[in-house]
């Protein structure tokens, strides 16, 4: 995968750029400046292009020349192999309590979201009954003091929710 | 992302619909208004004049409501996004939307699909009718008739700072069209930035409010050719007319106004009329607006809704004038 | 003078005093927090100083502001998220030496030098500010592009590895700030017909995903490994964890970086985290050894620190001397002055004297306290370390999400930080460097405003910008920065290329 993340990326930004580039003709001309809204992303599009075909050349001859000497094999492992999985559950939490922020209102919400995340984040060892304890008090105790902060403190108008 | 939130919302409006299809139209809910704080939603960041206006109002406002009046700074698009947030919101009166000309300009120029009368127009608490019109100190020019000579002279040529599609924009399209002058429009900025553009000769005409200039007519910078009413500012009372000047010119106050949701029931409206107009009488308001270079009135909400009438109407027809003139190029 | 040492005597008052230290302990925890700004400190204590007299009420916004401003470097270091924007750059090196167990030294750098620059910054405005601020007259919209132009080539050295992915990097950045209405006409771009999308995204949302939720989610790919559980390890250190001699050599580093930063600052909208991300980079570019910036050394925290607090004294030149704030901290402080019916301009030296230079003296004083409050906090704050991260970030991503629904109260910034930690989680796996895609973003805007606005002025000709000498200054001075480096690395291809067989195409 790594000896191809320099192609792939490459590959990546010239799709995004062509979009872009397409996407630019859509931008309604008010027609009262010389130079148009579209210009600049035009710009970018074509820098952007221009970049990433120089990456994937690049690449290219990168990889013919790893066919003659294969290196960085031994460094692949050296490094820790990452757990996607959390990654993937952390992604999904974060995701679900946005979008759940506005609905359920701050307070349960976020309690809801600290006690999984804890849960997710904490080390196999850490998540017995006594540590469960722990993250629910935890949680609410870091929403209860934020949200009075913000909203008592500040006024800043949070999401309420099932509290109103 | 977004798609999932207003799947939510609608979800979410639907349940609200419901509830209140339960309790009844509005009047019930109306009748002990406000129950709870109140969001005084205004559509720019905090520090600038509408967002000091806005406190300065919404400090008394709170006082007589008996319920906190929160300042929530919605900023973004020109505007935009504030008031679409009160556009979208419930009519229960506790999202309410504090603007000006900006939301006239904004549907002129196409950014809001909907300009004041997509909502129910309340009072104008707080006016600035000291829009007047600047040169450097050096050029010159003293009256607007000097101007106009000037710009008749080399047309197209004296470079005017404006913000594109701006309450000021508007304002030179109208003298332009009046008096048969092309000025080069160029666009600076805000009132910062165009102060800064005067100042440093990079612009030769300025629409600006009074607030902010005074230590530079005192200093010599600038020269104020005068406001562009019917009679003097009061919160410029040094600067002329333009008629007292010798030229007919004439254009809108700033006219900071409340706005509620379309579907408010009109007993939330009675009680910002009451309240605005309370407000509007009590001397220690008054002293705190006049302090910010502003003027307390009280308009109420059918006067505003045709002072914002005249402004959209006027506004189209110069729009559409200008893009004739593009067209033609 | 007497004015200075009269206003000076006034705010040496007990009470003055201790509002100041609660000012910039606020601000400290203000700018230390992910999700919590200068800005936003700012925006919720103004209200509370309309109460106040003009004099306190101004004390107290000066407090926050340093403080706020200084307090980012604490998790710049501890975490590698910035504070607050101004501290993205002390990222950079203040997070490696952390992890070499050298947080302690990080933190005491970060606050002597950020002291220092302030020192320097105020030392200017109390003497220089009325010159300086006619200077800034000069810069109209073309020279602002020119300078513009020039910051954004920067970010071809900023890339650590590749120069390639470095620009790519930094293209992101373009693209992202691209949508939304465009500047001056306000046609929709690449809005998808979403209507949040209407003004954009805004750079604090942008930053926290960035930096913030990235972290959270790299940190997530060791969750399962009980390593994690290991503190890091500390070093001892005393005073401020450096020595005397390592203290000189930085000297022209902080004199470099306090001049850059006094100069950004006192150009209206660029702002402390430009200034401090050029300071970085210059620093690289002077020093004899650049290959070990970006791997804990002092010099990095040094000049990144420096910059942003000088940033803050060149800010409030032009606001002072002339009634013109450069950004959203000093408007809001103006929207103070005006509430107090002080009207700001050229003459607020002779009108309120005693009020500017009360100002002043608020400044340094602010800066003293904010370096004792750091002092003896520094020892607290290396015990941050200590609370599990599994624990310490949860409650972060819940700050930074309260933050980024505060800065326009929507939760559409608060939707968008995690598309952004998604994007920031991305590059990370594809090695794209963070730093380009935020320079270049907060870049982008202004760039385009100016060029636009510049056209206008010579009515079509951009062959007339570089008749202005300061834009042909910084204009060739870009293309040069962007040339050299393409000319180097081309050159090193080829001189590998010649080493092997095979001829590497491009």
């Amino acid at each position: 995968m790594s000896r191809y993340t320099d192609l792939i990326v490459g590959s990546v930004f010239a799709v995004i750029a062509l979009i872009y580039f397409g996407m630019s003709f859509n931008i309604q001309e008010a027609g009262v400046t010389q130079m148009g809204p579209a210009f600049v992303p035009r710009v970018i599009a074509g820098m952007t292009f221009l970049l990433s075909i120089i990456l994937i050349a690049n690449s290219v001859g990168a990889l013919k020349h790893a066919e003659i000497q294969p290196a960085g094999a031994e460094d692949r492992a050296n490094e820790e192999k990452p757990h996607y999985v959390p990654v993937v559950l952390t992604a999904v939490l974060l995701l679900a309590y946005v979008m759940l922020l506005e609905p359920m209102g701050f307070i349960a919400s976020t309690i809801v979201y600290l006690f999984l995340q804890f849960n997710i984040s904490a080390p196999k060892t850490r998540k017995g009954l006594k540590h469960q304890g722990y993250f629910l008090a935890g949680a609410v105790v870091a929403t209860v003091a934020i949200n009075t902060l913000f909203v008592t403190g500040f006024n800043v108008m949070l999401p309420q929710g099932i509290w109103e | 992302m977004s798609d999932l939130n207003h799947l939510n919302k609608s979800v979410l409006s639907l349940c609200v619909l419901a509830a209140v299809g339960v309790a009844g139209p509005g009047a019930a809910l109306a009748k002990d208004y406000p129950a709870k704080p109140i969001e005084l939603i205004v559509p720019a960041g905090a520090g600038g004049s509408t967002d000091l206006s806005a406190r300065v109002f919404a400090k008394h406002a709170q006082k007589k409501f008996g319920k906190p009046v929160v300042i929530v700074n919605i900023k973004g698009a020109g505007g935009y996004t504030g008031s679409k947030t009160v556009y979208d919101s419930a009519p229960d009166g506790y999202k309410v939307l504090y603007t000006h000309a900006g939301i006239v300009t904004n549907n002129v120029t196409n950014t809001a699909p909907y300009s004041y009368d997509g909502f129910k127009v309340g009072p104008t608490v707080i006016e600035d009718p000291s829009l007047a019109l600047f040169v450097g100190g050096q050029s010159g020019m003293k009256t607007l008739g000097d101007l106009i000579a000037k710009a008749k002279a080399e047309p197209g040529k004296l470079k005017t700072a404006t913000e594109y599609g701006a309450f000021t924009y508007f304002m030179l399209l109208k003298l332009q069209k009046e008096q048969g002058i092309q000025l080069n429009l160029v666009d600076v900025g805000g009132d910062a930035d165009k102060t800064v553009a005067l100042l440093g000769g990079h612009v030769d005409v300025m629409p600006k409010v009074y607030l902010g200039t005074e230590d530079y007519i005192d200093a010599g910078d600038f020269t104020v050719l005068g406001v562009a009413q019917a009679k003097r500012a009061p919160n410029a009372p040094k600067v002329p007319t333009f008629k007292e000047t010798g030229i007919d010119f004439e254009y809108h106050e700033y006219p900071f106004t409340i706005f509620f949701q379309k579907d408010t029931p009109q007993a939330v409206i009675d009680a910002w009329i009451k309240i605005a107009q309370e407000v509007a009488a009590d001397p220690t308001y008054q002293k705190d607006v006049e302090k910010l270079g502003m003027v307390p009135v009280y308009k109420s909400p059918e006067e505003a809704a045709k002072n914002f009438a005249a402004m959209q109407a006027e506004f189209v027809e110069l729009a559409k004038e200008k893009a004739e003139v593009a067209g033609q190029k | 003078m007497d004015i200075f040492l009269n206003a000076l005597w006034d705010i040496l008052q007990p009470a003055s005093v201790m509002l100041m230290f609660l000012g910039v302990a606020v601000g400290i925890v203000f700018g230390s927090i992910p999700g919590l700004s200068a800005a936003m400190a700012i925006a919720l204590f103004l209200p509370i100083t309309f109460t106040m007299g003009p004099n306190a009420g101004m004390t107290l916004l000066v407090s926050l502001y340093i403080g706020a401003i200084s307090g980012g470097l604490i998790s710049a270091v501890l975490l590698n998220i910035p504070g607050t924007p101004s501290s993205i750059a002390t990222c950079f090196d203040g997070a490696p030496m952390a992890r070499q167990g050298e947080a302690g030294k990080a933190l005491g750098v970060g606050i002597v030098f950020s002291f220092l620059g302030g020192l320097l910054a105020f030392t200017a405005l109390i003497f220089i500010a009325p010159p300086l601020a006619k200077f800034t007259l000069r810069f109209s919209p073309i020279e602002y592009f020119a300078i513009t132009v020039f910051a954004l080539t920067m970010i071809a050295s900023l890339a650590s590895g590749s120069m390639v992915k470095g620009l790519l990097s930094g293209m992101i950045g373009l693209l992202l700030a691209t949508v939304g209405v465009s500047p001056i006409d306000g046609a929709r771009r690449f809005t998808l017909d979403i209507d949040n999308l209407t003004s954009g995204f805004d750079l604090l949302p942008y930053l926290i995903g960035l930096f913030a939720i990235t972290e959270v989610l790299i940190a997530a790919e060791q969750f399962s490994a009980d390593k994690h559980v290991e503190p890091l390890a500390l070093k001892k250190i005393k005073g401020f964890g450096f020595t005397l001699a390592e203290f000189f050599a930085q000297k022209w580093n902080l004199l470099r970086s306090s001049l850059i930063g006094l100069f950004i600052g006192i150009l209206p909208g660029i702002g402390g985290s430009t200034s401090s991300i050029l300071a970085y980079i210059a620093a690289k570019k002077q020093s004899k050894y650049p290959e070990k910036f970006g791997t804990g050394i002092m010099d990095g925290v040094v000049a990144s620190e420096s910059a942003n607090n000088a940033t803050i004294g060149g800010a409030l030149i032009p606001l002072l001397a002339l009634g013109i704030p450069g950004d959203g901290v000093t408007a809001m402080m103006l929207g103070g002055f005006l509430i107090h019916g002080l009207t700001p301009g050229p003459l607020l030296f002779k009108t309120s004297a005693e009020f500017v230079y009360g100002i002043f003296a608020a400044c340094l004083v602010a800066n003293m306290i904010m370096l004792i409050l750091e002092f003896f906090g520094l020892r607290i704050y290396i015990k941050l370390l200590k609370v599990p991260k599994y624990i310490l970030l949860p409650i972060i991503v819940v700050m930074c999400v309260v933050g980024a629904f505060s800065v326009n109260n929507r939760m559409f910034d608060a939707e968008s930080i995690l598309l952004f930690g998604l994007i920031g989680y991305l590059m990370y796996k594809a090695k794209l460097p963070l730093a380009p895609a935020v320079l270049s973003f907060i870049l982008c805007p202004l760039i385009e405003t100016n060029l636009r606005r510049g056209l206008m002025l010579t009515e079509g000709s951009f062959l007339a910008f570089f008749a202005k000498p300061i834009a042909l200054f910084f204009l060739v001075t870009a293309i040069v920065a962007l040339i050299v480096p393409l000319v180097r690395t081309f050159r090193s291809h080829r001189a590998k290329a010649a080493g092997t067989t095979k001829t590497p195409v491009g």
